[in-house]
């Protein structure tokens, strides 16, 4: 036992502190005083870290007097000209196509009826995901 | 307000007025007073960025920290929404942010005009920002970046159908991406005007000028309002761009 003194735990263990030389003892002693300071500062970092979190959320919950009603417009007004974008759109380009062909009006119905079915799923989209957050970001 | 005698004209407002005449090569680019307006947006963009961190102090003043705030704010929009690589893009969607911001800002200053009231103005930025997806996309995936318009595992009957439609709901994102930031400035200061106009009516009617407060009380009430939709139209702005400018870094959805 007496010459396995040198190996940390072991020795502690059965009372063989006698054993250490003076300077592992202290060394030990100091290694302890680190572990302790680095506990308190992660102990700390956590906690600063905590409290910007909270701080961070406590501002995204404060609302601006009618805060929430400007969001709802803005949400509803983008869903509307998500929608009727899409039917311009198709009307735009369909009207391009009679023009150039001149088969008026077969291809302004045609993608009058798509920029309509296009508009739903730009609508959906929105819908779907409002603010674009990415998804496989969310996901992890 | 708007009221000159009788005739109120709350579109007298959005009217190009030419300040200096300039005539070249066949085309006029008379200095006008939307010309003006960009001018000192530009100015005050440049005030609050230059001359805001002028000391780079490390405990920021106002304006450094409104300058950080803003630097903050769109860069965590980019990484939010195109992740790191759309940090490349920085440079566009904080100028695009800080263009849009100040402009509407600026024009809710009474006698001020509202450069993103045209819709010249916000489309040509739409447009911008849909060629930089298309030529990007273009230049950093080549072909491929058509997929994009090709939804995954879809029948080959319905294939057809879906892509057109896929390549309609692109050609309408400038559209929408215009339309709604120059509808939302124009219809917010048309509102603001008519009831100002109902103020100064129901004042020079005699008995019924007791009831002027109450559309007082509304342009109050709508100004907060536009104060409110100037931010958010900008910011609904640069998250779009940014969406769209995803589209270009990672057509793969």
């Amino acid at each position: 036992m007496s010459d396995n003194s040198g190996s940390g735990a072991g020795g502690r263990n059965d009372g063989g502190s006698e054993e250490l030389t003076p300077e592992e003892l202290a060394r030990q002693r100091e290694d302890k005083a680190l572990r302790a300071r680095l506990d308190r500062l992660s102990a700390s970092l956590e906690a600063r870290k905590q409290a910007d979190l909270q701080r961070e959320n406590a501002a995204r919950g404060v609302e601006v007097p009618g805060g929430a009603t400007g969001k709802a417009l803005s949400l509803g007004f983008r869903i509307l000209s998500e929608f009727v974008a899409g039917i311009i759109a198709g009307g735009a380009i369909g009207w391009l196509l009679d023009k150039w062909f001149s088969t008026s009006p077969v291809f302004l119905l045609i993608f009058g009826v798509l920029g309509t079915v296009a508009g739903f799923w730009n609508v959906y989209r929105v819908a779907m995901n409002p603010t674009g957050a990415r998804r496989d970001a969310e996901g992890k | 307000m708007a009221a000159e005698g009788k005739a109120i004209d709350p579109i007298h407002q959005f009217e190009i007025q030419n300040i200096v005449p300039i005539k070249m090569f066949g085309m006029d680019l008379s200095f006008t007073n939307a010309s003006l307006f960009m001018v000192i947006i530009l100015a005050a963009v440049w005030f609050l960025m230059v001359y805001g961190t002028r000391n780079r102090e490390l405990v920021p003043g106002k304006l450094q920290s409104a300058a950080e705030m803003s630097y903050e704010f769109v860069a965590n929009t980019i990484r939010g929404t195109a992740g790191n690589d759309g940090m490349r893009f920085f440079p566009f969607v904080f100028s695009l942010f800080m263009f849009v911001l100040f402009a509407n800002l600026i024009g809710l200053i009474p006698y001020s005009f509202t450069v993103t009231s045209q819709i010249v103005v916000t489309f040509a930025f739409a447009a911008l920002v849909i060629l930089t997806v298309i030529l990007y996309g273009i230049y950093k995936h080549g072909l491929h970046w058509f997929r994009l318009f090709v939804p995954s595992g879809v029948s080959p009957v319905m294939l057809p159908f879906l892509v057109m439609i896929e390549v309609i709901s692109f050609v309408s994102r400038p559209i929408s991406l215009s339309v709604r930031l120059f509808a939302n400035m124009l219809a917010g200061h048309i509102t603001l005007k008519v009831f100002g106009g109902f103020v100064t009516m129901l004042l020079a009617s005699g008995a019924w000028a007791a009831l002027a407060p109450l559309p007082l009380a509304g342009v109050v009430a709508i100004s907060a309002l536009e104060l409110l939709v100037a931010v958010l139209q900008a910011y609904v702005f640069t998250i779009l761009t940014c969406v769209y400018l995803n589209d270009a870094i990672h057509p793969g959805h």
